[in-house]
């Protein structure tokens, strides 16, 4: 009787508290910040069972360290030693901790009409996009290494497929599927988040994120980081389930000779994609989300719109380099653009 | 209303006790008692009536006991008040079945907090049952709500609820005071016993 | 109701108004931002004194400015500059990350109807 009524008041009074503070209904809310995956990854769970969530939290952290430890495209991993058999024997068997990197990047790649493509690890190392930080003096590759590039690209498409192994007649190929791992590990986690019967959850993982149900009866707001300066660009309304990624090319780089290279490169000049800031997708397939950032950062000003379309994308935002916005009329409708931000908007009808 | 019924005085249980050679001394409540003793059986009774009663919004009742216990403060001073807020609660959960149980402790704790308001209120100069009754209601609500806090629920976003507590117990506070003013007016001539005052 | 009733009302009616002002503006009373290197905490700056501070992290040190209850990292090593481009950050449970350098700044509490996350 005592301990019920306890529980009762203090529910009550819970209840009251977040019906006062929110004029909605908000579940209890765990946050934690966890240094994985090479980026920060901040995990909000909102109302999930009793004494849960610290398990949880920690199957979170787990299940991504492993995945970076396995999928790691140059650091000791599962990758590198698949790379190293398929240099030496041309072709390899596909381990189980691969197997859904392989499918889903690979597939993925191929939809992107391979603008993302995971056979460029070569290229990536040529630019010295390996490695956790950058040296300040960083040059680009030399004119040579560019034309070799040029004359001959490595690309996931030479990959043959046959049950449980794959193939390649250019032994050379180094996978790296840095454009779309990250989404690919964060499906994964989103049906572990499902599966804990948790009410609510948002997981940013460097600037990318999925969310899983809704806090009370709002939609998840996401800023968007304003390319050009500081603060944000303006705020989507996310649903729960959707997945929201974005790829930049200031995210990582280098200063050179009053140049900026980034890490966002062209398979096919090898060289930074050029023309766009940034590109934000949402979809609720992450995996998908990722890559198509990618592809249509590399498509470029004028073809990312095709490309969206080819990918069935509804929900697409690009930022130009003179901060103007394009978003598709789906994308445009969950937008408020932020009156500082000095960002103007176009909304493009896609079929 | 009950309660000029209980106003008129009752027949007195005089009885002495011999027993085993000890002789009771005999105990004759005075008038004075009999109408504490009435008035706190009245304050029970409201007490247990509105737990009983649900509330809308938990934390939030109109205190109608302290009424009485207002009431008492001014016919009979501080001490028979104190008397009645605190058997009120005690008898109250002891009738409910709340005794000692968290429900119990809040009450007692706004209890406590009215009594030692009305302890310090009753000598500002001028002040009426109005003022008693406000003054009473906020230190309640507060009392019960720092225990609430501090003990029970210890949500760092708790103290929001305050402001919409106090403005209840402002409210309440200020409707009691004016039904213990109107019930006091009716009261006063033959019930107050001009050798007491609330300075008492 | 005599006057030193009206009065005590009045009192107390204004004593409640400013209870809902106080607790009740956005973020709630007595801001700070929570600064912590490598997951400790080193240090917490109420955000109503402006100022500068220096931080040492793991790389060098990240500048941190206190302004209208707002803070923003100045300067911080590192190849990305994300946590400078961030800019002021102010709500409860916002927050920015200098990784390269390992210093977190977060605004105590917990978020209100501010963001839920950022993309970049």
């Amino acid at each position: 009787m005592t301990a019920r009524m306890t529980t009762r008041i203090a529910t009550s009074l819970a209840a009251l508290t977040a019906l006062l503070a929110g004029c909605d209904r908000e579940p209890d809310f765990q946050h934690q910040r966890l240094l994985v995956f090479g980026t920060v990854v901040e995990v909000s769970l909102y109302g999930s069972p009793k004494g849960t969530s610290d398990a949880l939290l920690e199957d979170i952290e787990h299940a991504l360290s492993r995945r970076h430890a396995q999928w790691h495209a140059w650091e000791e991993s599962e990758l590198t030693r698949f790379n190293a058999e398929l240099q030496a024997h041309g072709e390899a068997a596909v381990p189980d901790a691969l197997a859904p990197l392989l499918e889903t990047g690979l597939s993925l790649a191929e939809r992107t009409g391979y603008r993302m493509d995971p056979g460029t690890g070569k290229l990536i190392k040529d630019w010295g996009f390996h490695g956790e930080t950058l040296e300040p003096d960083a040059t680009p590759p030399a004119d040579s290494t560019i034309d070799a590039w040029r004359a001959a690209p490595y690309s996931a498409a030479d990959l043959g497929r046959t049950n449980g192994r794959m193939e390649t007649t250019r032994r050379d190929l180094q996978l790296d599927f840095g454009a779309v791992a990250k989404g690919i590990a964060l499906g994964e986690l989103r049906t572990m988040l499902e599966d804990a019967e948790i009410e609510a959850a948002i997981v940013n993982a460097g600037g990318d994120l999925i969310t899983v149900g809704q806090p009370g009866s709002r939609d998840w707001a996401i800023g968007i980081s304003n390319p050009g300066g500081q603060g944000v660009l303006g705020t989507l309304g996310v649903r729960g389930g959707d997945a929201v990624f974005t790829s930049g090319t200031y995210e990582r780089g280098f200063q050179h000779d009053g140049t900026w290279y980034h890490h966002v490169l062209d398979p096919e000049t090898g060289m930074p994609a050029d023309g766009l800031e940034s590109v934000t997708v949402i979809h609720d397939d992450p995996a998908l989300a990722d890559a198509a950032a990618t592809a249509l950062l590399v498509a470029g000003p004028e073809d990312w719109p095709q490309v969206a379309v080819d990918l069935d994308l509804r929900d697409v935002l690009v930022v130009a380099p003179d901060n103007t916005v394009t978003a598709t009329a789906a994308m445009a409708e969950r937008l408020s653009l932020d009156a500082d931000s000095g960002a103007s908007l176009e909304v493009i009808q896609t079929p | 209303m009950a309660w000029t019924e209980k106003r008129t005085d009752p027949p007195l249980a005089r009885e002495s006790t011999i027993d085993g050679g000890h002789v009771y001394r005999e105990i004759t409540p005075d008038r004075d008692d009999l109408r504490i003793a009435g008035l706190a059986a009245l304050a029970v009774a409201i007490h247990v009536a509105e737990t009983v009663v649900p509330s809308p919004m938990p934390g939030i009742r109109p205190g109608l006991a302290n009424i009485i216990v207002v009431t008492v403060l001014v016919l009979f001073g501080w001490r028979a008040a104190a008397w009645v807020a605190i058997l009120r609660v005690v008898a109250g959960g002891l009738l409910v079945g709340t005794f000692l149980s968290p429900t119990f402790m809040l009450s007692l704790a706004g209890a406590v907090s009215a009594v030692a308001a009305l302890g310090v209120a009753r000598w500002l100069p001028g002040i009426g049952p109005v003022g008693l009754s406000l003054l009473a209601s906020m230190a309640h609500m507060s009392g019960q709500f720092l225990l609430a806090w501090l003990w029970l629920v210890p949500h760092p976003a708790l103290p929001m609820l305050l402001p919409v507590l106090l403005t209840a117990a402002v409210a309440f506070g200020c409707l009691n005071g004016m039904i213990t003013a109107s019930l006091l007016r009716r009261l006063n001539q033959d019930t107050r016993d001009p050798r007491r005052s609330m300075h008492e | 109701m005599t006057r030193v009733d009206a009065g005590l009302l009045l009192g107390a009616i204004l004593l409640v108004a400013s209870l809902y002002s106080l607790l009740w503006q956005p973020g709630g009373a007595g801001r700070e931002a929570r600064v912590s290197v490598g997951g400790e905490v080193v240090t917490t700056l109420n955000l109503d004194r402006d100022g500068e501070h220096a931080i040492a992290g793991h790389l060098g040190t990240t500048r941190l400015q206190v302004a209208d209850g707002r803070i923003r990292v100045v300067e911080s090593p590192g190849a990305r500059q994300l946590c400078v481009r961030d800019g002021w950050i102010e709500g409860a449970g916002e927050s920015t990350v200098c990784l390269p350098n390992r210093v977190v700044v977060e605004i105590t509490g917990r978020p209100g109807h501010g963001l839920d996350g950022k993309t970049y």
